[in-house]
């Protein structure tokens, strides 16, 4: 009865909004299979980089030639450098992806079903989603006053 | 005339959730792209800027970040009033701008895979034309 009851209070908010949060989930299905494909490809990159860090060690000393400082940095350090910024690149964009399709998996999952739960599950991936973005904003802010402070200073 | 949403409690906390953080993500984007307008004012007065260039990629990207940004701040406003007042017009409006958001967003994908692939293409003429010559 309880479950019923809260259907039939659901089903009242698709007369006026289901075709927009159905769109706006088949769009957000298809940007976060966009970012799922780039962060795969980027891990791929990163993995085929990595296993063949000797070989183009040695290219770009054939073509611009390297100090054994950059080198020793290119082969320890920096290759764990890269390592960890390239797993961070892919962590988020797996995390935009993952939240998005979930959110275009949900919606669309109340446009059949119109329970409580798919629509629950819809706002509750789009706000996860929403809250991933503005902390990357917030990144992006912090680094852009860094930037300007930087370039004031010089 | 005023329709009520009669939402549940559960589904009401998850919108207000998602209208706060476009909220702050909506401020965030303006606040980026002041911050972008500022560099582009810095490099020109220090003299290291292609200002052509620097100044076509800011109207462009500022635009699309505008767009963007209005989007979803009318649906965090459009939500709030909603959840405030029960008005599923209200609502309807909010999602509106949220699935406005995600098509600027979605074109915008579109758009550079399109260039992406053109870009592969032309890489790919070029060099069986090197080959073949």
């Amino acid at each position: 009865m309880e479950n019923n009851e809260s259907i039939l209070q659901v089903t009242d908010f698709d007369s006026s909004g289901q075709n927009q949060l159905n769109n706006s989930g088949k769009w957000a299905k298809f940007i976060g299979i966009v970012y799922l494909f780039i962060a795969t490809l980027l891990l791929l990159i990163a993995l085929l980089v990595l296993a063949n860090l000797d070989l183009i060690a040695a290219y770009i000393m054939d073509i611009n030639g390297m100090s054994i400082e950059a080198l020793e940095f290119m082969m320890g350090a920096g290759k764990w450098l890269f390592a960890l910024m390239m797993a961070f690149s892919c962590f988020i964009l797996f995390l935009n992806g993952f939240f998005l399709v979930k959110f275009g998996v949900a919606t669309k999952s109340y446009a059949t079903t119109y329970t409580e739960d798919a629509l629950s599950g819809s706002f509750h991936h789009l706000g996860r989603y929403l809250m991933l973005t503005t902390i990357l904003s917030i990144v992006s802010t912090v680094f852009s006053v860094a930037a300007i402070v930087y370039y004031m200073l010089k | 005339m005023e329709n009520n949403t009669n939402l549940t409690p559960t589904i009401k906390t998850h919108i207000a959730t998602t209208m706060t953080w476009a909220r702050y993500a909506a401020i965030l984007s303006f606040v980026n792209l002041g911050l972008t307008f500022l560099q582009l004012i810095i490099g020109a007065v220090k003299g290291n800027l292609n200002v052509f260039g620097s100044v076509f990629s800011f109207v462009i990207s500022g635009v699309i970040t505008l767009v963007m940004g209005i989007n979803l701040l009318n649906y965090s406003n459009y939500a709030k009033s909603s959840l405030d007042n029960g008005d599923s017009v209200l609502l309807y409006q909010a999602l509106y701008h949220l699935r406005t958001y995600f098509i600027v967003m979605g074109i915008l994908f579109l758009i550079i895979i399109g260039l992406l692939l053109l870009f592969v293409f032309i890489a790919i003429m070029v060099a069986i034309y090197a080959a073949a010559k």
